[in-house]
């Protein structure tokens, strides 16, 4: 009460003070006008005081007895308490087959409530005293959060320790945290931005990598409520926690009350899996992504780049702030190219990120605002930026500085991070004494030794109908399409056949074996197609020779030339076997299954096979299938292997099949496409085939010859 | 012996309710107590609310003019100055202002020929046309020789300044960054130069950046499409009706003299507020100002807009079919934010769309899992004059828009046939009281809240005095203005459908 009663008088008191003062400066310096003089209108006549001296906060840091780490700081400007925690884990180390577990795990923790409130009452309670206390988790870390009003901060408290210690993860908030997950899936391509850069971490990471992988509906499908308790018992342990609090209490009671609500949790030797490698080499240098709703080009263009350790980092962020004002000036404010042009120098702490310009642009000028940013990192590494330029970004950063201390929330923020990735406490001071020493020659190094044009991969997403130039006039090799769609949800049961949906499966089937080539088809005996492949794997792009020799009805010979040698995969219609340069050696009874059910999906077996005993097909429905309408039947063979097949309904030509593949061990949706169908003995067989495991890109094969009839005989499959 | 009891325990329990408020309220007048305000001679305020924690210093210009203000056939002008203000003045971003200003004259000239004869659309003579382009093009070329880039974003950026930037809504334009706390004549330069002596350089150029920003935020996006769709068909004669960005056309025809025009009329200072909130001493702030925007000429305010949107006498509903999953939207016409009620919409966008408690996440979230979000957003586009409360619900998939549609509109029946509980009002009294508290941590939060007060509601002390609005809010008022606000011909509907959906529907036409 006192205190705002002094603060009124001293305001009073500035105010009948600036009021004299400004009497004053009219007197003294126009008394014939009664008018001040002009103020200056040049920014260089100014002179400024120096900052003054002010003390940076110093978060005290402790460890309690459980080796819970914690960071606190006081501040008492406002009745608040705010904590926050970060947890080693994240959904990098999510297994393949169940990507979003991290992030689903995470969130239900806090939504299925605990083990003695359910996520309703917590919601309840917490929305009641306007507090929050949420947990999630993203790629690197997983994050928990509490607010609230100080007089509320044991019931936070106490909210927050439970859902660490004691999460239920009850069904129905799980299912509810999948309903999110697979709207977010189905609507990962509305928008063209978020499109792009997905897209172009994927081209930098490798489509599979966990540093750019996407969730898909068969991911979250797979994911458990077993999953999520092993999740949490894995991770959240007092020793894998580093906090930080800040706001209105003193540190001792807060220590106490940390101590009494946290105490309890015991420490536990931890299992934190190494962090997953990147290593990647894209297969092409432009991609693009056709989108035809938008009038206007989203570029991004970059490639891999590294840490924030990196002795080079600070020198990269200081190239990056002249690179953008370039960009701003050049593009933006001269040629009225874009409303967003940028660049980033992305840097990871923990693992490689990536550098990263572009930006978006209208149709018509899409190639020529390539060029013009590819001049620009041209220049960069060939220049030495101006002084005024090395000025600006050095004066600009430095002068700036405080705003990193602004509020205690970033203080401890930039702590508990430095803390989880194991960065010095000083890093940021670090960064102002190397960019206090910052030379251009230092900048044209870093341009010339970190920006590598002839590694930049170029992603285009936009209506390339409109384009000032087609996207192979860089001339950067082919221009690689990416397939962005969606892939379908697992199966869902299907209806059990009708008479009706069986007769038109089998008179669909009946069409597509006369578009194939009709009684032509029985004379086949054997087939051999060459072909070159090219895999795309979590390790990058392989271009292989691949032979196939299928001898009906019951035997295939695959021949792989690889890097490291040739290897054979062969089933001889009862044993299934490999050789490769370590030897030869017999596969599972499984892969003896699975070369059947290849042979089965073989084009020329299917359509020969339509009245065999066992056989069933029924009409599904009509799907689309890269633009194209198509009918999909559903092909059941005596062994029970589900083959959908889709049909060009104009045509009546196999356009797609899809199944469920064993190949390699785990279970995973196939998918073949074909096109380029060609006509050899009689017979209209696809020269383009493309490939994808559970949705993503796995194989593009491009099939030089085939050949006939080729009188091969059973020896060749038998083992040797 | 019991009576007295009891009532001695209410006693403690109202207690307590109030105890807490009080302290909050006192906390708040400490607040206001740090605030100065002075009005300059030709009618600009200043809001300067002083905090020393650390030395720097927020600034909010807000101007009271926004894409309301445009006339027919110059929609986007507000957005188009907005962009227009960072370009500099005679001294800040020229490299000869003697020549350039001729070179911008000859500019304007050739722009007006070339624009007129554009403008007989198929009677214009495309020889003469080429040719008065041609001549624009080099009129172009030759001021952007003087013109010595970003010079104003520079100055500011090599000061330390941080988070640079403005934007233009409905009602207003704002500019804003923040210095740190010894820069700030550096600002009383720039701010006050720019307002007083802006020199429209490289206007055209400027044209297409924002022909490029309408195509990312509007022709590229489904949501800024439909959000158009709905706005247009929302209004027949208010000018929220109209796209702030402005159309296409009207973009493509914006000459740099109307731009000129939009100035005079509207960057006067009885129209601006401007708040400072940071690590300064009010005496240097006002004395500092009183200097440099001292200068700015005494004009009137320009006229209030007269145009009233008329009721609304039948539901009106939009349908845009996009490469997209479904959207629902529906908005309600009400009054604008001045208006005695519009606390009511507040309480009940709360009440609806405030985390995992209110009812469109309980409802249609958690239990009928038809969205994956849904949510209610009062004073839409704007809130100075009559606008709209919209609904929105993001459908999930396997789900219709109908039936989100219909779920929302049983909420808003229950809004209007149950009283709102005790407990769920008092729930939101809470979070509007640790709202406003959470929202008083940062500068410049601090100094858009206060200019936005007094800019649309006449006063920031509303900013304080909204809490003591919104605890008065009873379960009948919400039933009364629900009653009469949420009905069918006073509301408009828009629909996003995926795109194959609209193709299925075509061919079962046919």
């Amino acid at each position: 009460m006192k205190k705002s009663i002094s603060i009124k008088i001293i305001l009073l008191v500035l105010m009948l003070l600036s009021i004299s003062e400004a009497l004053a400066q009219k007197t003294a310096q126009g008394p014939a006008t009664g008018r001040a003089a002009q103020p200056p209108a040049d920014p260089k006549q100014l002179k400024y005081p120096r900052l003054r001296d002010w003390k940076v906060p110093e978060p005290v840091r402790v460890e309690l007895s459980n080796g819970m780490v914690v960071y606190m700081l006081e501040d008492h400007e406002l009745p608040v308490i705010n904590m926050s925690a970060l947890v080693r884990t994240g959904g990098r180390w999510d297994p393949a087959d169940k990507g979003g577990l991290a992030s689903i795990a995470a969130s239900v923790m806090r939504t299925g409530g605990t083990t003695s409130k359910t996520g309703d009452q917590l919601d309840d309670e917490l929305e009641r005293i306007a507090a929050a206390v949420e947990t999630s988790a993203d790629n690197t870390s997983g994050s928990t959060s509490m607010s609230v009003l100080k007089e509320d901060l044991d019931t936070g408290l106490r909210i927050l320790a439970d859902v660490l210690m004691n999460p239920a993860f009850r069904e129905d908030k799980i299912e509810l945290e999948k309903i999110q997950h697979r709207d977010a899936i189905a609507r990962r391509n509305d928008d063209i931005q978020e499109i792009t850069d997905r897209e172009f971490q994927k081209l930098v990471y490798g489509p599979t990598s966990p540093y750019a992988r996407n969730e898909e509906y068969r991911t979250i499908d797979n994911i458990t409520r077993e999953d999520l308790i092993a999740f949490h018992k894995r991770y959240y342990h007092p020793n894998n926690v580093i906090a930080g609090v800040w706001g209105d209490f003193t540190i001792d009671e807060m220590r106490a009350k940390l101590e009494s609500y946290f105490g309890k949790w015991q420490r536990t030797r931890l299992d934190v899996p190494p962090l997953p490698q990147v290593n990647y080499q894209p297969g092409g240098r432009v991609f693009f992504i056709s989108k035809e709703n938008v009038n206007q080009s989203n570029v991004a263009v970059g490639h891999l780049g590294g840490k924030q350790s990196d002795p080079d980092y600070f020198l990269l962020l200081t190239l990056n702030r002249v690179l953008g004002e370039r960009f701003f000036v050049n593009i933006r404010d001269k040629q009225g190219l874009a409303y967003s042009v940028f660049a980033n120098w992305n840097a990871g702490f923990d693992a490689p990120g990536y550098f990263f310009m572009g930006g978006q642009t209208k149709s018509e000028s899409t190639v020529k605002f390539i060029k013009t940013l590819l001049a620009e990192i041209d220049k960069l590494s060939k220049e030495q930026v101006s002084d005024e330029e090395l000025m600006r970004a050095k004066d600009s950063i430095l002068n700036s500085f405080i705003f990193n201390f602004d509020t205690t929330g970033k203080v401890i923020g930039r702590l508990l991070r430095y803390e989880y990735f194991g960065y010095p406490k000083d890093f940021l001071l670090q960064y102002k004494q190397r960019v206090e020493k910052v030379t251009q020659a230092d900048l044209l190094r870093v341009a010339k030794e970190h920006l590598r044009p002839e590694k930049f991969a170029f992603l285009v997403a936009g209506r390339d109908k409109d384009f000032d130039a087609p996207l192979g006039s860089l001339g950067l090799g082919e221009v690689a399409k990416v397939d962005i769609a969606i892939p379908e949800p697992k199966a869902a049961p299907v209806a059990a056949a009708t008479a009706e949906s069986a007769a038109k499966g089998k008179a669909l089937l009946q069409a597509a074996r006369k578009a194939t080539g009709g009684e032509a088809l029985d004379a086949v005996k054997d087939i051999v197609l060459k072909a070159d492949a090219k895999l795309i794997t979590p390790q990058g792009e392989f271009a292989i020779k691949n032979e196939t020799t299928i001898k009906y009805p019951n035997k295939i010979l695959n021949k792989l030339a690889l890097p490291f040698g040739e290897v054979l995969q062969v089933y001889d219609g009862q044993v299934a076997w490999a050789k490769t340069p370590q030897g030869t050696r017999e596969l599972s009874s499984d892969d003896a299954v699975e070369f059947q059910n290849a042979i089965a999906a073989d084009i020329v077996f299917l359509l020969t096979h339509l009245d065999a005993p066992g056989y069933q097909a029924q009409f599904l429905e009509q799907a689309d299938v890269d633009g194209r309408r198509a009918n999909v039947v559903l092909v059941k063979t005596p062994n029970e292997h589900a083959i959908k097949v889709y049909l060009d309904a104009d045509t009546g030509m196999v356009l797609r099949e899809s199944r469920l593949s064993k190949a390699g061990g785990a279970p995973a949706d196939a998918e073949e496409n074909y096109s380029d169908y060609r006509e050899v003995s009689g017979v209209r067989l696809p020269f383009k085939r493309t490939a994808k495991r559970n949705g993503q890109p796995f194989a593009e094969v491009t099939i030089t010859e085939i050949k006939v009839n080729t009188g091969v005989t059973d020896q060749v499959f038998v083992k040797q | 012996m019991p009576k007295n009891h009891r009532s001695a325990v209410v006693c403690v329990a109202l207690w307590l309710a109030c105890a807490l408020p009080a302290l909050a309220q006192e906390g708040f007048k400490k607040i206001q107590d740090r605030v100065t305000e002075h009005t300059l001679k030709n009618g600009l305020k200043l809001i300067i609310l002083e905090r020393h924690e650390v030395p720097t210093v927020s600034f909010q210009t807000y101007v009271d003019t926004g894409s309301v203000n445009e006339t027919r056939g110059i929609t986007g002008m507000a957005h188009m100055f907005e962009h227009m203000a960072f370009k500099g003045t005679p001294v800040i971003g020229s490299k000869d202002y003697a020549k350039e200003k001729a070179a911008l004259e000859r500019l304007d000239s050739t722009y007006e020929k070339y624009r007129a004869e554009r403008l007989k659309g198929d009677k214009a003579d495309p020889n003469k046309l080429k040719e008065l382009e041609a001549a624009f093009k080099s009129a172009q070329e030759e001021a952007s020789k003087y013109v010595d880039s970003d010079r104003f974003g520079k100055t500011i950026s090599q000061a330390g300044g941080q988070g640079l930037n403005a934007f233009t809504q409905a009602d207003s334009t704002q500019y804003f960054y923040s210095l740190p706390s010894n820069k700030l004549e550096l600002w009383m330069l720039l701010e006050s130069e720019r307002f007083l002596r802006p020199v429209l350089r490289d206007f055209y150029k400027e044209r297409d950046v924002v022909m490029e920003e309408r195509r990312m935020r509007t022709e590229s996006q489904p949501i800024g499409k439909l959000i158009e769709e709905v706005l247009s068909i929302g209004f027949k004669a208010h000018a929220y009706k109209e796209p702030t960005i402005g159309h296409m056309s009207d973009l493509q025809t914006l000459s740099r003299t109307e731009a000129e025009d939009f100035l005079r009329k509207h960057y006067v200072a009885s129209n601006m507020v401007i708040a400072i909130v940071g690590d300064v001493d009010p005496k240097e702030v006002i004395r500092l100002a009183e200097t440099y925007f001292g200068r700015l000429p005494k004009v009137p305010k320009p006229d209030p807009i007269h145009t009233v949107e008329p009721p609304q006498v039948g539901e009106r509903r939009v349908t845009i079919y996009e490469q997209s999953q479904p959207i629902y939207v529906a908005a309600y016409h009400k009054p604008a934010a001045s208006d005695k009620d519009d606390v009511v919409f507040d309480v009940m966008q709360d009440i609806l769309s405030q985390g995992r408690t209110s009812r469109l996440y309980r409802g249609l979230v958690r239990d009928k899992k038809i969205v994956s979000f849904a949510g209610g957003f009062n004073n839409f586009p704007g809130e100075k004059y009559p606008n709209m409360f919209l609904l929105f619900g993001i459908t999930a998939p396997g789900h219709t828009n109908a039936e989100v549609e219909q779920a929302i509109d049983a909420e808003i029946e229950r809004l209007k046939n149950e009283p709102i509980d005790d407990p769920t009002l008092r729930a939101v009294k809470t979070r509007a009281k640790a709202g406003l508290i959470r929202q008083l941590n940062s500068n410049s939060g601090l100094a858009f809240q206060l200019v936005n007060a007094e800019g649309k509601l006449g006063n920031w002390r509303q900013l304080f005095t909204q809490l003591d609005k919104i605890n008065a809010v009873t379960a009948a008022d919400i039933q009364r203005v629900a009653r009469q606000y949420f009905t069918r011909n006073n509301r408009v509907v828009g629909v996003l459908e995926p795109v194959q959906k609209s193709a299925e529907q075509n061919e079962e036409k046919r």
